[in-house]
């Protein structure tokens, strides 16, 4: 005679079956080198969030900051500078490689086996193209936009060090605000990254 | 002279060739051997190099050189890898060995950034545990990032 099941274990078997079958149903592509660009953009981007809310804080302050805000400002600092190397670093093997970066893309999009996914990289041949050289110019803009905003951030660090009530003053008040605009530069280049990255990934999608 | 067997047994095991050892290995061939060693090599410098990041403060002013020095000790035992891998390796491996490269020339800026640090007049020990503390956290990722690609490449596994 066969064995009931306690519910919860039935609820468990039924709730395995339903991501079993969701997920062999599931048709967006995973291309490692378009998840992996991805990951490293949303990181940089958060890191970058970060540093601007913090020096936008420090910036609004009246006076010389508060001890807790330059604190939390250095730390978001140190963060950008270790959370950025990979999307730099990114940013300058596109530049050394050139086209042969996203020619081993294209070879890559070609090894698929989903035969419906190589159908659809086939039809929009010119718009991975396009998005390739989209991708390409978004990272060199984003590489050229990061390195003033770095060095901005590493000036005001030593001010709000050795003199933060200079903060308060013009050329203090000059710097923030200069850095702050390199910042949301980078901000808009690596939506651009990853507005073109989504491209990638419906342009694979049967 | 009298030929002596045992007198030339002597001299052959005295002028006999010994393997060198060189702190990184010497750029050869690309066997799994070679490979092997240049892989273990990278990681044990790379678990030196953080180390050195932890004590730097201890050695004051010297702390920067010390760390300069470790960090130049893994980029050659990175450079010595590099020149054991195989076509293969370099074909399929060009875009991670160029996210690598780069990703090295960047963390290397740190210490242009401690320079600029004290040049502003930032006190050393500011300067420095700052420094020690991004190189730390940097090479962590790199090195995740190198394991990551390594695999992939089947570098020292001999089945490349």
């Amino acid at each position: 005679m066969m064995k009931m099941l306690p519910p919860r274990a039935t609820a468990v078997f039924l709730l395995s079956a339903l991501v079993a079958l969701f997920s062999g149903c599931a048709t967006t592509p995973k291309l490692s080198g378009v998840e992996e660009y991805k990951q490293l953009t949303k990181r940089a981007t958060v890191a970058v969030q970060k540093a601007v809310h913090s020096l936008e804080k420090v910036s609004a302050s009246p006076g010389p900051p508060a001890p807790k805000t330059i604190a939390e400002f250095e730390r978001n600092l140190q963060s950008l500078q270790v959370d950025s190397v990979q999307i730099r670093a990114r940013a300058r093997a596109i530049r050394a490689r050139g086209d042969a970066y996203f020619a081993d893309w294209s070879e890559n999009i070609a090894k698929i086996e989903n035969p419906k996914v190589r159908a659809a990289a086939e039809r929009s041949r010119p718009q991975l193209q396009a998005s390739f050289e989209h991708i390409k110019l978004a990272s060199q803009q984003a590489g050229a936009a990061f390195d003033p905003f770095l060095s901005g951030l590493l000036k005001l660090r030593v001010e709000l060090e050795l003199r933060p009530e200079a903060m308060a003053s013009p050329p203090g008040n000059d710097l923030a605000r200069t850095t702050l605009g390199n910042g949301h530069e980078v901000l808009a280049d690596l939506a651009k990254i990853e507005s073109e990255l989504q491209t990638i990934t419906k342009l694979l999608t049967p | 002279m009298k030929f002596n067997p045992a007198f030339v047994l002597a001299a052959l095991v005295i002028f006999a060739p010994v393997p060198a050892r060189a702190q990184w290995p010497m750029p050869g061939s690309p066997t799994p051997d070679n490979q092997r060693n240049a892989l273990n090599n990278l990681r044990s410098q790379i678990n030196w190099f953080q180390n050195s990041t932890r004590v730097a403060s201890n050695y004051g002013d010297q702390g920067y050189g010390k760390v300069w020095e470790q960090y130049q000790s893994l980029r050659g035992a990175y450079s010595g890898l590099k020149q054991t891998l195989n076509p293969r390796q370099l074909t399929e491996g060009a875009n991670a060995l160029a996210d690598l490269d780069a990703g090295l020339d960047i963390i290397q800026e740190s210490f242009t950034i401690y320079q600029n640090d004290l040049a502003a007049g930032r006190p050393v020990y500011s300067a420095l545990s700052d420094m020690c503390q991004v190189l730390r956290r940097s090479t962590q990722i790199w090195g995740q990032e190198f394991s990551k690609h390594a695999l992939r490449l089947r570098i020292g596994s001999g089945l490349g």
